[in-house]
């Protein structure tokens, strides 16, 4: 009914085109004849039990105006909007450094779990184990020491993603981390490439070249998160698969 | 009593809500589906008013809410109708036929109504099919655009622009230069 009220004029419905309208309306055509009608199928389904509201559920007999739909779907948006933007933005906050990565224990580039003799900077390992290496330690994971040229560890891809995430932003954590990793500011870039390139998945550089639009700015620890939260859940079926279910 | 009481206690089994709601509901769903079925009108909106008489448990919503509902039961059956006469919308939507309304035309006043009607079904009709009916679920039922939108199953924007076009070319037709441009035909024309 609030929306008999508050029809929104957006197109132009002159006086004369109302008129128009009443003219088609009639009175009603054949008045009692056909309420009458009406009625007795009424009192037949009514009496029949038919009115009874339950029975099987469908869409198209759910004209519930769009703000209970909306308040009724408000709690699943609410929290798919949450799940969405902790997923998506949690990698760019990560990237911007603002939040501790989960990951980085396993790149830290600190004391390695097995070594025991220092590896050489130029490492392969996939080529025959240096001098001073154990010989049966797998060539997996290669502690990335300064311009290490590692395989694609997973830890690294997973901070190059996030960088590449947050748009190649020069500080935080991440930031720091891929420094220390590849050798120096300027190595992260070709470094992501190549690790990405090496992992075998989304090898283009995709930072490299671009300059860091935020050089020194730190970020709030929530970056953005209602605007893109509000946009992203897009379940009216899920809203309304939930709302139809208060059978009175 | 509003629209959404009648229909509230209609669907607890107040059968006199229902025939507010009926008194409410049908003249602007016999509009519309004049315009869809032409003189059949009266035979399909009653069997339609069976179908929303037999399923109003069903329904959820408001008064607003009802009008779209019953529209598109409406409209379901319009077709059905047409598809039974083996004539697609296009070819009956506003065909001549719908000029010729029931003969319930007893008295001076009906006759005066049912000439008033037949006259704006055929400016209507002069406008593309998808703009008239556009046009009748907006200002005839009264539905706003959204709903008109659900019940033709299109795009809420698609119609809204069908609507705009239609009301637009509607309102221009009406003016006096309009009328003299050789602008809608009338039933008084041939006569």
């Amino acid at each position: 009914m609030r929306r008999e009220e508050q029809e929104p004029a957006e197109a132009p419905v002159t006086p004369d085109i109302e008129a128009l309208a009443d003219a088609v309306r009639g009175r009603g055509g054949a008045g009692r004849e056909g309420e009458a009608r009406a009625l007795a199928a009424f009192r037949a389904s009514r009496d029949a039990g038919t009115h009874v509201r339950t029975g099987r559920r469908r869409r198209r007999d759910d004209w519930r105006p769009a703000a209970g739909f909306r308040r009724a779907g408000t709690r699943w948006r609410t929290a798919l909007g949450s799940l969405v933007a902790t997923t998506v933005l949690g990698g760019v906050a990560m990237a911007a450094g603002v939040v501790p990565v989960p990951f980085e224990r396993r790149i830290d580039p600190g004391p390695a779990p097995t070594v025991d003799a220092p590896r050489s900077p130029g490492d392969n390992p996939a080529a025959v184990p240096a001098p001073g290496t154990t010989p049966e330690r797998p060539p997996q994971p290669a502690p990335p020491s300064a311009s290490a040229r590692g395989p694609a560890d997973p830890g690294l891809v997973g901070l190059c993603r996030a960088r590449s995430a947050g748009n190649g932003v020069r500080n935080g954590q991440v930031f720091r981390r891929l420094t220390a990793a590849a050798g120096g500011e300027d190595a992260v870039d070709a470094f992501c490439a190549r690790t990405l390139e090496e992992s075998g998945t989304g090898g283009a550089p995709s930072t490299s070249g671009k300059p860091s639009k935020e050089p020194k700015a730190t970020k709030s620890p929530k970056p953005s998160k209602s605007p893109k939260a509000s946009k992203t859940p897009k379940t009216p079926k899920a809203a309304k698969s939930g709302k139809v279910t208060d059978a009175a | 009593m509003r629209l959404g009481e009648a229909v509230e206690r209609a669907q607890q089994g107040d059968e006199d809500a229902f025939g507010t709601a009926y008194r409410l509901v049908h003249p602007g769903l016999l509009g519309y589906v004049r315009g869809l079925v032409g003189d059949d009108a009266e035979d399909v909106a009653s069997d339609a008013w069976l179908e929303i008489a037999r399923d109003l448990g069903r329904f959820r919503g408001d008064g607003a809410g009802f009008r779209g509902w019953t529209a598109t039961i409406a409209r379901h059956r319009a077709l059905d109708h047409l598809r039974r006469l083996k004539r697609r919308p296009r070819t009956s939507l506003f065909e001549h036929d719908v000029l010729d309304l029931p003969g319930q035309t007893d008295t001076a006043g009906a006759v005066l109504e049912s000439l008033g009607t037949r006259r704006a079904l055929e400016r209507i009709a002069e406008l593309p099919p998808d703009q008239a009916e556009a046009v009748l679920l907006r200002v005839v039922v009264g539905l706003d655009g959204p709903a008109a939108a659900r019940v033709l199953g299109k795009r809420p924007g698609a119609v809204r622009t069908a609507a705009h076009r239609g009301l637009k070319r509607l309102a221009e037709g009406m003016t006096p230069e309009g009328r003299a441009a050789g602008g809608p035909r009338t039933l008084g024309e041939g006569t």
